[in-house]
């Protein structure tokens, strides 16, 4: 049987509870079945004492009319009165007979058959025929009562002698069959009786003979084809037969919708005369005692089928509960949750399963571990990978959605990795990152901040409920503990590193944007003198703004928009014009001047910064040939990019350059960071020392923000050291920065190389620095970058009344 | 407890030798199947009127019975009810032809009955239903009683003019007697018949 249930619950409760109530109803049906067996026997019994009852009641009524008609004729007065034919005198001893029993019918009668003497209201319908009848009877069997049917009505009636002691007279007397027999009857048999009789009207078989009911305890109701409920039908069988006494049968017949047991007793049946009893039972009635003992049955079965269901729910339950435990942990271990463990104490099959079942779940949790580990672990440096990485930054912005907890992204990438890869080999490079690695870690103490090892020499770092100005300290607090060197093989190396910060959702909303614009701040560092960026839109070329100014910076060159600013140098010792640093400015057409920060940082980036040196050198040495015409000659300085200086026609250019405008080396200078050196040492170094070997002068520009080693700066051909203007802006206040400065100055001139000064802004700046020994100076204070047209004006005006 | 006797034939009463001569008139009572009837009262009225002699008789009562069940007097004549029983006997008659009652008795009364008026009397006790007896009542010293064999003999009649009559009390109509008128010169037979109706009367021992 296949059960429409999906739980094994249901299952067993509904198996249980079918089980109990076909049984239930099996013995329902059963003890259905016996009652009503047993109350029709009941019925039959009852109906047999009814009859019983009812003949009983005859009798006795006729013998009590007999022994008072008898006692009436042993009467010598009232015999002499009917010797002596005194009417009057019978009339009342007649009256009085009657009087005591009640009877209907008190009668005498001569013996030769005449009515003499007639007491009360003689029902008129009786006739003599009947009565000489039962005279003659009477005669001939003793003395009896005879039931006669006058008109539909019976009665009962007893012929007696008067004897004197010949018989003088007989005495009539008589019952009608009224309503007080049939409740009599019913009063002793509890039954429900009819006396019906039969009235032909006429004696030819095509009319139906009429049925009367005479008398009963029924509610009377006519019909034409039943009386008092009472089928004609079976009227008509009670007295077809030809039988002559008594004859009785029983049947069930309905009567207004209730079933009665019915027996037909037939006490007359001659010729016109036709009495029948009719005793009946409610079926119902006698099934009334049983329905108490069925409705007990009923709650009885209805309390067990409850019983039941508890009874199987908690044993399902027993067996099903374990079972939705381990569905409730294998749907958790499907998540990836293994934390649950299954506790069971049973030791059937189930706590058995359960027991492997967490064996189970152990032995998976410890795999997925392991698997995970090795997926999500950077064995080298013992940190997450940048697949967890990846991962936990979005569980942090999923955090952000719930919280509103912001957090940001650090992106660090070691300077100079691949020469210490290179120079001191792979092994040692392994104990650099993961001593980086330690530091990184000890500089995160949240533990809720992650540290990552993204890749190569590229680490990455999260920072929970931080902002812009925490993630600045934290990226600040990273390059102080990077500061200390590194022991490798005895000997320490130096780290330096750029650091990107970005902040979520402040810079970006998507965690790939996110990254990707940490990456850039991180690029952006180390492209500029700083070790720390936070992004912002400027440095980003896959901002729409910038990515216009990117697509547009081609253009610019060819179309001749850029345009050649100056600064000029002053020296300390004459306060004369020495030289000028090369500067562009971008003419754009819509946006009008766009400073180089602006541009220059995307050139680098899109490869278009060749393009915009080459211009510069060009544009400088028109200047140059121009001024030397008009008797200026001081050399101009251009700086180049660290990919200029691994071009390795740069020399060659240069000195075309050079040629085209008939200019002499000394014309044109130039000025190159610590860091573009730093990329590719070797091949900067080389174009460096041919462009020197050209007779250029080079300057260092920048100086004291990158951590170049003096070992390069050794090597390095240049003439001129450029303190960066981060440490002269505040000289006049900072002592470190003086010492700095000062000790810069020494250092410079140690080396036999000028000492240039950038971002003097005032008299008070230009002063110290001139004490100090500083051999040039450039900033706003004497000149702010103005336009290469401008130049020879602002000589002549210098010359004339110079800031100084 | 009454027992019944049931005679529901007719009966042929025939006279079939009378004997004028010898005065003595021999009857036969039969009934329709010929059977002999016993106790039928037998007597014959002269046409002429004779002064006769009354005599007595005597109705005892014994075993709670009349005895004889049936008797036959001369008008005139008187009939004591002399109880031989130890209970006492109620004695009545509502007959016309003598109405009386001896009221509880026993022993012999001391007046006996006189009956005179010519009919048929039926004796009864008012303590003891069962117990009955005719007296028939006529107007001629000539009469006697049919014996177990039917057989009655009138004697000594004197030459005459007779009506011969038979009472039985099972006779059809009651009041009716079965007669003949006859001259009586020898003796000879005469033949009567008559119905009588269906009777009940209490049995006898």
């Amino acid at each position: 049987m296949k059960l429409p249930f999906k739980s094994l619950q249901s299952r067993i409760v509904f198996l249980f509870l079918s089980l109990i109530l076909v049984v239930q109803f099996f013995g329902f049906v059963a003890i259905w079945v016996s009652i009503n067996t047993n109350a029709r026997v009941a019925i039959t019994e009852q109906l047999g004492v009814g009859e019983q009852v009812l003949r009983t009641v005859i009798n006795r009524r006729g013998e009590n009319l007999a022994l008072s008609a008898s006692i009436l004729a042993a009467d010598y007065g009232f015999r002499q009165a009917i010797a002596s034919n005194d009417k009057e005198t019978i009339l009342s001893a007649l009256e009085n007979s009657g009087a005591r029993i009640e009877s209907d019918v008190n009668m005498l009668y001569s013996p030769d058959g005449l009515r003499q003497v007639v007491s009360g209201q003689l029902p008129e319908t009786i006739t003599d025929a009947t009565i000489l009848k039962l005279i003659e009877t009477t005669q001939v069997g003793g003395e009896s009562f005879n039931i006669a049917v006058f008109r539909g009505v019976p009665y009962l009636l007893v012929a007696v002698p008067v004897r004197a002691p010949l018989t003088i007279a007989w005495i009539i007397t008589g019952f009608e069959i009224d309503d007080t027999w049939a409740a009599r009857i019913q009063d002793v048999s509890r039954l429900e009786v009819s006396f019906v009789t039969k009235i032909i009207a006429d004696h030819s078989a095509s009319i139906k003979p009429k049925w009367n009911l005479s008398s009963s305890t029924m509610s009377k109701l006519s019909g034409q084809e039943s009386i008092s409920g009472i089928p004609n039908q079976w009227l008509q069988q009670a007295t077809d037969t030809q039988s002559t006494v008594n004859q009785v049968f029983d049947n069930e017949i309905s009567i207004q919708g209730r079933d009665y047991s019915s027996r037909y007793v037939e006490l007359l049946n001659e010729g016109d005369q036709v009495l029948v009893a009719v005793l009946q039972r409610s079926i119902s009635e006698s099934l009334a005692p049983y329905f108490t003992l069925q409705l007990n049955l009923l709650v009885l079965t209805i309390l067990g089928a409850f019983v039941f269901i508890a009874g199987s729910v908690l044993t399902a339950k027993r067996i099903t509960k374990p079972l939705t435990e381990l569905v409730n942990t294998a749907e958790l271990l499907e998540k990836g949750d293994y934390s649950k463990p299954i506790v069971s104490n049973s030791t059937d099959e189930i706590g058995h399963l359960s027991r492997t079942f967490d064996r189970m779940r152990e032995a998976v949790a410890e795999r997925e571990q392991k698997i995970s580990k090795l997926a999500y672990w950077d064995e080298l440096t013992q940190l997450p990978n940048r697949a967890f990485f990846t991962d936990q930054l979005v569980k942090f912005s999923e955090n952000y959605q719930e919280n509103n907890q912001t957090f940001s992204v650090l992106m660090m990438d070691l300077d100079r990795f691949k020469h210490v890869n290179d120079v001191l080999g792979h092994s040692a490079a392994d104990q650099l990152l993961a001593g980086v690695a330690e530091r990184l870690k000890q500089s995160c103490k949240s533990e809720l901040d992650v540290v990552a090892r993204l890749g190569g020499d590229e680490f990455g770092i999260i920072l929970a409920n931080t902002h812009s100005q925490l993630a600045l300290d934290v990226a600040n607090r990273l390059q102080i503990a990077l500061a200390t060197p590194v022991a490798l093989n005895d000997s320490f190396v130096d780290l330096s590193a750029g650091v990107g910060v970005a902040n979520y959702p402040e810079h970006a909303k998507d965690i790939e944007v996110l990254l990707s614009r940490a990456e850039i701040a991180m690029y952006a560092a180390k492209n500029s003198s700083g070790s720390v960026a936070v992004y912002h839109s400027g440095l980003d070329v896959g901002n729409e703004e910038n990515l216009s100014l990117v697509s547009e910076i081609k253009q610019a060159v060819e179309q001749n928009q850029l345009c050649l600013y100056v600064q000029p140098k002053i020296d300390f010792a004459t306060g004369k014009l020495l030289a000028v640093e090369a500067l562009v400015r971008w003419n754009h057409p819509e946006r009008g001047l766009i400073f180089p920060d602006m541009f220059i940082p995307f050139a680098e980036q899109t490869g278009h910064i060749d393009k915009i040196s080459y211009w510069m050198l060009t544009e400088a040495a028109r200047y140059a040939a121009i001024w030397q015409k008009q008797g200026l000659d001081i050399p101009l300085a251009v700086n180049l990019s660290a990919r200029d200086l691994i071009d390795m026609e740069l020399p060659n250019k240069l000195k075309q350059i050079l040629d085209v405008h008939q200019l002499l080396a000394h014309s044109i200078s130039l000025e190159i960071t610590e860091s573009s050196i730093m990329d590719d040492p070797e091949r900067a170094l080389d174009t460096v020392q041919r462009i020197a070997k050209m007779g250029i002068q080079l300057s260092i520009d920048d100086f004291g923000t990158g951590y170049s080693s003096l070992a390069y700066l050794k090597r390095l051909p240049v003439n001129e050291l450029k303190i960066d203007r981060s440490f002269v802006m505040n000289i006049e206040r900072d002592q470190s920065d003086v010492t700095i400065v000062k000790s810069t100055i020494e250092l410079g001139h140690n080396l036999g190389l000028k000492v240039v000064a950038e971002g003097i802004e005032n008299q008070k700046v230009w002063d110290i620095l001139k004490l100090m020994g500083c051999d040039y100076g450039q900033g706003y204070f004497m000149s702010k970058p103005m336009a290469a047209d401008k130049l020879i004006d602002w000589t002549t005006q210098w010359a004339a009344a110079p800031a100084i | 407890m009454f027992k019944f006797i049931s005679v529901i034939s007719s009966i042929l009463l025939s006279l079939f030798s009378l004997h004028i001569q010898a005065a003595e008139l021999s009857v036969d009572v039969i009934d329709m199947a010929g059977l002999p009837v016993e106790n039928a009262v037998v007597y014959a009225e002269p046409d002429i009127k004779v002064a006769l002699p009354q005599t007595a008789a005597i109705i005892e009562q014994r075993g709670k019975q009349f005895n004889p069940l049936v008797s036959v007097i001369q008008t005139g004549a008187d009939v004591t009810f002399p109880n031989f029983d130890s209970v006492r006997h109620h004695v009545y008659s509502f007959s016309p032809a003598k109405t009386f009652e001896l009221k509880l008795y026993s022993g012999v009364p001391t007046s006996p009955i006189k009956f005179d008026k010519a009919g048929t009397v039926v004796l009864g006790c008012n303590i003891h239903d069962t117990m009955v007896a005719f007296i028939q009542v006529v107007d001629t010293p000539y009469f006697t009683k049919s014996n177990k064999l039917g057989k009655a003999v009138l004697r000594d009649l004197p030459n005459g003019g007779y009506t011969l009559k038979v009472w039985h009390y099972a006779l059809a109509k009651e009041k009716e007697v079965v007669e003949k008128k006859l001259l009586v010169k020898e003796s000879q037979p005469v033949v009567m018949q008559f119905s009588l109706k269906p009777f009940i009367i209490p049995a006898r021992k």
